[in-house]
């Protein structure tokens, strides 16, 4: 069930008051809210929750396997046999297709044939998610960042928390195993962030997300060769707007949810339309799987420690790779290796993620801000870069992309068919990057400082007005299909 | 050209307002009849309607059920009996033999490609290409055998038209051109 809708409303509205009631007795707290999260996994299809059930008690026998493991070499193979399998869930499901139609193409190209069968089996739904968070559970309890846990009700908990379960944020299994131990403190719920959160969320999907899609970005996307050039870049505008909206709504939303519920997620956007550099950018979206990219990828292929070739190499695996997570498509390795292309030339050119200059020559001296102009023309950049990126994971072919790009530098003609209406959701959504943080932190303050009536009011207002504004049907969440 | 049926898996509200439920007995009388309706309602409109069936789907249940539509609206259409209404069957992937979901296929040059989403229905935008080069016949065979132009119904000048407009502007003054 998606987020925004009467059957999630109702399904919250049910799992809240139980959770609470149940909070001093832990274990039947982790019991409900796992059966509730199998339930609302099951809402998407009844056979995916056996496949997240073997594969959740799979990686809790496989963390007690290698902790296991005195011998060195036999807890890395252990490691390595566990990796494998949950790796190879997640090809045979969703590469499987892909790996088998580019072998035929290579093949029938050289001039041999190759006779393999494609599988036509549904893709579970937030494979690449659980499988992610079973990975890291199993790579922690290797490097002995946590011990494995006993109670595999605590693993079938972590791994499928519904507020994360399909969409993210990537949960570190350290960062949430040890919230699961006893019982939560309401004191501890924001109350005014988590709302603020979640209708900040509802408003960027419902409103913002959706109307970007069916009032522009979907129509321009369609058929690209008969868009006008100026509809082509106001598209990619609108696309960069459009997957913010939808994706950092989905996590405001889930790290919303989950706080209500007394759990804590990790930030998973921080204005990433802000950044100055590419590097900044992976610092600021989807921080849960750049950082977990970095961590359990990057730093064991080597990361920057064994020279320059072996660093940029290493950018470029990553990169790709990250790419290829979201879907089985060579547009999304290009998207993913040009990121690592970018990554790799400030490299090259010095130019670090956070806006300030390398140290005076010589390696003296403290690092220099750049000049309010470097920032503006690093940020114009950065923008325009990652809004070219994203032309590759929204045309998810080679001739869609091909031909968005070809008519787009044609300069054919500069007509828009982009409507004020279309123009004011537009600014609205990138006012969620202008607007100064402090104003929301207000807000929440003065929310937080009411009493109970205006409390209560306001979010039902809000999500009226947001349902009386939206457009008709929901649009699933972008990163579902990933 | 339309194809309808995909989403129609619900609840029909009549024109009385009368709800009846996705599964209940008498579900598929009533779609029949709307079809029926709409049907007769192009007809009197003298429409040309091409009505495509559905292709495979992933999901054997769906499978079937798009197949029992699909065969309804050749029933339906076929009681009729109207020139100007065709049913199409739908896109095939396989030129003969059972035809089974596929989601990769050959493309225009022969290279496999992904032609059908991962939702197990939708096309890609490569399946879409498939699907339009072999609907494109079917609608200008449709058009033919309406006597019209597709020219004509695009707004388009007709090779005739253009050479009687030269043939006017000959004898009386300077040509008028739409």
């Amino acid at each position: 069930m998606l987020f925004p809708t009467i059957e999630f409303a109702v399904f919250f509205a049910v799992v809240f008051p139980i959770t609470w009631l149940l909070n001093s007795q832990n274990t039947w707290k982790k019991l409900f809210l796992t059966a509730a999260s199998y339930y609302f996994y099951a809402y998407w299809r009844l056979d995916f929750t056996l496949l997240l059930l073997l594969s959740s008690v799979f990686n809790y026998g496989a963390a007690l396997a290698i902790d296991r493991c005195n011998d060195r070499r036999l807890r890395l193979a252990t490691l390595w046999v566990a990796i494998v399998a949950n790796l190879a869930l997640l090809v045979f499901f969703k590469y499987w297709n892909f790996l088998v139609a580019t072998l035929i193409n290579v093949s029938s190209a050289a001039g041999w044939t190759v006779d393999l069968g494609f599988v036509e089996l549904p893709l579970p739904v937030a494979i690449s998610f659980f499988t992610f968070h079973a990975l890291s559970y199993i790579i922690d309890v290797y490097r002995r960042v946590l011990p494995p846990t006993r109670s595999l009700l605590d693993i079938l908990f972590y791994i499928s928390f519904f507020p994360h379960l399909i969409a993210g944020p990537i949960v570190r299994a350290n960062k949430f195993l040890a919230q699961t131990l006893g019982p939560r403190d309401p004191k501890n719920i924001r109350l005014g962030e988590s709302v603020f959160l979640i209708l900040g969320g509802l408003f960027k999907k419902v409103i913002v997300a959706n109307y970007l899609a069916t009032g522009f970005v979907d129509g321009v996307f369609r058929d690209p060769a008969a868009a006008s050039s100026l509809d082509l870049v106001l598209g990619m505008y609108a696309y960069a707007l459009q997957i913010y909206c939808d994706f950092s709504a989905y996590t405001d939303i889930a790290i919303g949810v989950a706080n209500l519920l007394g759990y804590e997620f990790p930030q998973n956007f921080n204005y990433p339309y802000r950044a100055v550099s590419v590097q900044d950018f992976w610092r600021r979206w989807h921080m849960s799987l750049s950082s977990w990219l970095r961590d359990y990828l990057y730093i064991p292929l080597g990361g920057s420690r064994f020279g320059t070739v072996a660093t940029y190499r290493n950018i470029m695996i990553t990169m790709a790779l990250g790419g290829l997570w979201h879907g089985a498509s060579w547009a999304f390795l290009i998207w993913g290796s040009l990121h690592g292309a970018a990554l790799v030339v400030e490299r090259m050119l010095g130019i670090t993620g956070s806006g300030e200059s390398p140290a005076r020559a010589g390696g003296e001296g403290a690092p220099v801000k750049r000049s309010p102009l470097a920032s503006a023309l690093g940020w114009l950049v950065t923008f325009q870069f990652v809004s070219l990126a994203w032309v590759f994971f929204r045309a998810p072919s080679t001739d869609a992309w091909l031909g968005y790009f070809t008519t787009m530098f044609s300069g054919r003609s500069w007509s828009t068919t982009m409507t004020p209406f279309v123009a004011v959701i537009a600014g609205l959504g990138a006012l969620s990057h202008i607007l100064p943080p402090r104003l929301f932190e207000n807000l929440q303050r003065r929310y937080d400082a009411a009493s109970l009536p205006v409390k209560v009011a306001v979010p039902f207002i809000v999500i009226y007005l947001i349902a009386i504004a939206a457009p008709a049907g929901i649009a699933p969440f972008i990163y579902f299909q990933f | 050209m339309l194809s309808i049926g995909l989403n129609d898996q619900q609840f029909i509200v009549d024109g009385n307002g009368q709800r009846t439920a996705w599964g209940a007995p008498d579900w598929t009388d009533k779609y029949r009849h709307e079809v029926d309706e709409f049907l007769k309602a192009a007809v009197e409109s003298r429409a040309i309607v091409l009505l495509v069936g559905m292709p495979a789907m992933r999901d054997a249940r769906e499978n079937t059920a798009i197949g029992d539509k699909n065969a309804m609206f050749a029933a339906a259409i076929g009681a009729l009996g109207d020139p100007n209404l065709h049913y199409v069957e739908p896109w095939r992937l396989r030129a003969d033999g059972a035809e089974t979901f596929a989601s990769y296929g050959p493309d225009k040059s022969g290279r496999l490609v992904q032609i059908r989403t991962t939702d197990g229905e939708h096309f890609t935008t490569a399946g879409e290409d498939l699907a339009a080069s072999y609907l494109f016949p079917k609608i200008v065979e449709a058009l033919d055998a309406a006597g019209k132009s597709l020219d004509r119904c695009l707004g388009r000048q007709t090779k005739d038209e253009h050479q009687a407009g030269d043939r006017v502007s000959d004898d009386a003054g300077p040509a008028v051109h739409r």
